[in-house]
């Protein structure tokens, strides 16, 4: 089984969200032994024999007294009973309070709070029955008639309280979730101690107590009806709804409220009686059953917020592994850089001088076809050279940003295209519509110098034009290095941007083929993109964007 | 001009490389220049040259970085923590032209950070620096 969680992504549930079988065969036995004890021959009843006062007048003191407490055993027990399951009451809703901090779970809370709410209206119901809270009424007519009371506020309320978090969509804040919770919980305390108190004081209640009808207590056919209600189709739905294993237990003590009612509805005839002690006896464990669901959600909840914890300390040790592995690739990568830049150019360098020593000493004797050689050998230890050399260029990008200052596009690409000592017959033309622009000089200089040089040197004319353009857009900037040379193919505009990618050999056009990829790579460093525009014909455009300087800021402190 | 000038300083090269010692040795042949010159292959032979005096008097340091043993700047900081040895005059010549190398070997107080690559014309402008450097410039004498 599984379910979601707040963001939307799916867990895997170990455990199945329900109480374990055996709970349920416990809950059965337990709710039909006192019957089955009963037809047994066991007697649950505390009915005392009457009081006679006459005979007792004459007795000391203190038999008189132990005469008084016989008499009363079946309002003790009845307190008793009463009391306990009140104690089961307040037990459920602390442990939903610490459930639902641990959990943020509000059904818990919800339906705690609820039985601790029915656990009080009992309570007072009891106080009423002892007299230690005011009352006038006849307790053979108060007991039972606050008794009904109660269950049906007991069943009225747990049904209330599922209703409302099965009508509880909009995700309220945590902090009004509980207020509201508070003000419901303070409003139905208020309501249930008026009622009792009402009761209490009322000197005519309804007659509760018919012991000749087959329903003998026809009050407690609503609660009856009610739990019917609950266990068969709402508390199920609930269930369906919002699976928890607490949800699980609601449904499960749906059992023993209704044969608590059956008893009382179809067996008390009186006051004490034996279906009265064992319907009490059964509400103590009609409060007990959500409490164990409570504890077993308890439990589950924190085995599986345990494993989460270990599924984040696990994928915490595979991101550090990572992080690790990348840091020894990225120090692997500097140090290629540096065996680049000096074990591998320094013996190309001997190999260099050792050549131009040969051709000193002996440049009186040399042929013709052996000068060419020579000359042929230096050429191609420059070009090995010059590709170390930008081989290390390239695995330097993105070491340094430089800082952000503000240059005039215009004069800044005409200085670039000065230093590259441009053939007599190549213009450069900006029609810039961003004058001035607050940025990275370094990597843009990089970039468009490496660009205005590519128009350069693989146009095919002695006669060039260059166009450089630069517009402001929603992010940033778009510039574009257009020329008039032989164009890109269509098939070939991918490839160079690769490393050490030329489209002509090295001997007619000299080139280490570096020079986009460290463009390309400039360009990756600030999540920008580069794109060729060419027919093939005639011309080529290279166009990428740029950040605003707000964006290379929050990159840089990045 | 004091007396210490008429006599030309020795030139001391610590490098691994063969070829570039002998391209110094070639050039300062080719420029007709009497500096006695010595060559260590790292930094500790260059060290225990120096240490066993075994340099003549008034000298300048040609020093590689890259080198087995001892390095460069390893090197550099053992001469500068060096009591007798801790002025002598160090130009680093190397194919390095990292900035981290530079600011080490600066950091270190060189009189001077020369990356081979350009030397386009062998060594003949290193030396023609040399040559003036030590007409011009008072070098000490260690006691």
């Amino acid at each position: 089984m599984s379910t979601y969680t707040s963001d939307g992504t799916a867990e895997i549930i170990t455990a199945p969200l329900k109480m374990p079988p055996y709970f349920l065969y416990v809950v059965l036995a337990i709710c039909l032994a006192p019957y089955c004890l009963s037809l047994l021959g066991v007697n649950f009843a505390s009915a005392a024999p009457p009081l006679d006062l006459h005979a007792a007048a004459d007795l000391p003191a203190h038999q008189q007294i132990e005469l008084m407490f016989n008499r009363l055993s079946g309002a003790f027990t009845h307190t008793i009973l009463e009391w306990s399951a009140f104690c089961v009451a307040i037990l459920t809703v602390f442990l939903a309070a610490s459930h639902y901090f641990i959990s943020k779970n509000l059904t818990t809370l919800v339906i705690g709070a609820a039985l601790f709410l029915a656990g009080c209206m009992d309570a007072f119901h009891t106080l009423a029955a002892d007299r230690l809270i005011h009352a006038v009424a006849d307790n053979r007519d108060l007991i039972p008639f606050t008794w009904a009371i109660c269950r049906v506020f007991n069943a009225l309320i747990l049904i209330g309280g599922v209703t409302l978090l099965l009508s509880h969509r909009a995700k309220a804040s945590e902090t009004t979730n509980l207020k509201l919770l508070a003000v419901a919980f303070i409003v139905s305390v208020t309501v249930a101690y008026g009622i009792i108190h009402y009761s209490a004081a009322s000197s005519s209640l309804p007659q509760t107590q018919f012991p000749d009808n087959v329903i003998t207590r026809p009050y407690d056919v609503i609660p009856l009806l009610l739990y019917l209600f609950a266990g068969l189709f709402l508390f199920p739905y609930f269930y369906r709804q919002h699976p928890s294993v607490f949800a699980h237990a609601l449904v499960i003590a749906m059992i023993p409220e209704v044969l608590v009612e059956l008893h009382m509805a179809f067996g008390s005839t009186a006051l004490f009686d034996a279906h009265f002690n064992m319907a009490h006896f059964l509400k103590i464990f009609a409060y007990a059953v959500p409490f164990f669901g409570l504890l077993m959600d308890y439990i589950h909840t924190y085995e599986h917020k345990e494993e989460e914890a270990k599924a984040r300390a696990l994928t915490e040790q595979h991101l550090q592994k990572y992080t690790r592995e990348l840091e020894r690739s990225n120090k692997e990568l500097n140090d290629f850089a540096y065996v680049a830049s000096h074990d591998l150019k320094a013996p190309l360098r001997g190999i260099m001088q050792l050549a131009s020593w040969i051709e000193e000493d002996i440049k009186d004797h040399l042929e013709d076809q052996t000068r060419e050689y020579l000359q042929l050998l230096h050429n191609r230890t420059h070009r090995l050279e010059q590709l170390l050399n930008d081989l290390l260029a390239y695995s330097r990008v993105g070491r340094k940003h430089g800082d952000l200052k503000t240059i005039e596009v215009g004069e800044f690409s005409k200085e670039l295209f000065r230093l590259l000592n441009p053939p007599p017959g190549f213009t450069l033309v900006c029609d810039n519509e961003v004058p001035s622009l607050c940025t990275l000089s370094v990597p843009l200089e990089q970039i468009l110098r490496n660009l205005i040089n590519n128009a350069i040197k693989h146009h095919d004319r002695t006669e060039g034009s260059i166009r450089i353009s630069a517009q402001a857009t929603v992010d940033g900037f778009e510039f574009a290095v257009t020329d008039d040379g032989p164009g890109i193919a269509v098939d070939q505009q991918q490839r160079i941007f690769g490393i050490f990618q030329t489209l002509k050999p090295r001997d007619e056009v000299e080139g280490s083929g570096m020079g986009l990829a460290i463009v390309k790579k400039l360009l990756d460093n600030y999540h920008c993109h580069i794109h060729v525009e060419s027919d093939g014909q005639r011309g080529t455009t290279m166009r990428f964007n740029w950040p605003a300087d707000a964006t290379l800021r929050s990159l840089i402190h990045d | 001009m004091t007396e210490q000038n008429f006599k030309a300083a020795s030139i001391l090269l610590v490098d691994d490389d063969d070829v570039d010692a002998m391209g110094i040795e070639r050039a300062l042949k080719k420029m007709k220049l009497a500096n006695p010159f010595y060559r260590a292959r790292d930094g500790i032979e260059g060290l225990e040259m120096l240490r066993n005096k075994s340099i003549e008097q008034p000298y300048m340091l040609l020093l590689d970085l890259n080198m087995p043993r001892m390095t460069g700047i390893e090197m550099l900081k053992e001469l500068r923590s060096d009591p007798t040895l801790r002025g002598t005059v160090v130009f680093v010549l190397t194919t390095s032209d990292e900035d981290q190398d530079k600011l080490a070997a600066y950091n270190e107080h060189i009189a001077g950070y020369i990356v081979k690559t350009k030397l386009d014309t062998g060594f003949d402008e290193l030396l023609k620096l040399l040559d003036c450097y030590w007409r011009l410039v008072e070098l000490p004498i260690n006691e």
